[in-house]
């Protein structure tokens, strides 16, 4: 019985075979014991104690004062007569919310091979995008005069006629 | 709710209509602000709905809610508004009170309302739905996920604080 939490530790009036219980064991119950949350038996000693005990009782009255201003001062409230429609609006947009979502992201979730497919694509764009951009601007490079002049492709040309390069040329190749 | 679990949305207005109520008054207990309650209620109706697959009668249905309206008070952040007259609450009982009476009322509505918030939230909570909604330890150690001893040692410290903050009205009172 979950009583047993309540007074555990403090039913030792029962247990000890006492027959009146002691004001501290009193005041540590009267919580629950004003809330009726109290085996049978704890509550006809307390109620004996009370009668015995003005200390006690005074203790008890001044919780139930507290409470009883409480419940005097809090109103009861009521609910603002649009408040169905203002709790259907909100369920309404947050379904069609919902239905967008699923609509454009939820087959993700059900075709996991189809997910994984565009993945690789959108990777593939990106990477092909990426390395078309850096094609395009080495031909850009290699287009400009100075590049050119740079790497001193005048040398790969043949030696003029009659130069020094042209008779050796003609030498080292004689007898091949 | 099972009706409300298939999507049935009429099902679902009958289900607001009966615990709105209850709902956003143990909000407004546990928060002081009426604007606040009824969005945290609506909040909470949300969640239900949201939630509706996902709900199994294995506990009753008031437990299942009143365990997200707790969660949503627990985490409630108060907006740094000044509090309108309109939330400090005139005692239903006077008939056409003086100016002092009103004053004196709403002084000591204030007072009350400030020892109410002086609570941590889980014993705050915990004396709103004992007191408030005749909730059982039992009932409310389901619904805040806590041991019935918890529950009682949260109403027990609860009671000795507002006895304590509230002496001087109880005086006054007499």
């Amino acid at each position: 019985m979950e009583n047993k939490n309540v007074v555990r530790g403090f039913s030792l009036a029962i247990k000890g075979g006492r027959s009146k219980m002691r004001c501290k064991e009193v005041r540590r119950l009267l919580s629950a014991f004003i809330d009726g949350e109290l085996p049978p038996e704890v509550m006809t000693k307390i109620e004996e104690h009370l009668k015995d005990c003005a200390s006690c009782m005074q203790e008890k009255e001044s919780i139930l004062a507290s409470l009883n201003l409480l419940n005097e001062s809090i109103p009861v409230i009521e609910p603002s007569p649009y408040f169905w429609t203002k709790l259907k609006q909100q369920i309404l947009q947050r379904e069609e919310k919902k239905r967008l979502t699923t609509r454009i992201f939820g087959w993700l979730t059900y075709k996991p091979a189809t997910a994984a497919a565009l993945a690789a694509i959108v990777v593939g764009l990106f990477l092909g995008n990426f390395l078309g951009k850096a094609l395009y601007y080495g031909q850009e490079i290699t287009k400009d005069p100075a590049y050119a002049e740079a790497l001193n492709l005048e040398a790969l040309d043949d030696f003029p006629s009659g130069s020094i390069g042209e008779a050796y040329l003609e030498l080292i190749t004689q007898g091949r | 709710m099972m009706s409300v679990a298939q999507g049935d949305i009429a099902a679902f207005e009958q289900l607001v209509n009966k615990y709105k109520r209850p709902v956003i008054n143990v909000i407004y207990r546990f928060i002081g602000r009426q604007g606040d309650a009824e969005d945290l209620a609506q909040e909470a109706f949300l969640r239900v709905y949201e939630a509706r697959n996902r709900y199994r009668p294995i506990a009753k249905f008031s437990t299942w809610l009143y365990k997200i309206v707790t969660n949503l008070c627990l985490n409630y952040k108060r907006r740094p508004e000044p509090l309108s007259l309109d939330e400090i609450s005139v005692n239903p009982s006077s008939n056409s009170p003086t100016p002092e009476v009103l004053l004196e009322s709403e002084e000591r509505n204030a007072m009350i309302r400030a020892a109410i918030d002086s609570l941590p939230r889980n014993q705050r909570m915990a004396i709103i739905l004992q007191r408030f909604e005749d909730a059982s330890y039992k009932e409310i150690a389901n619904t805040m996920g806590i041991s019935v001893s918890a529950v009682e040692s949260l109403i027990y410290r609860a009671k000795q604080t507002l006895k304590e903050e509230l002496g001087p009205l109880r005086a006054h009172k007499k």
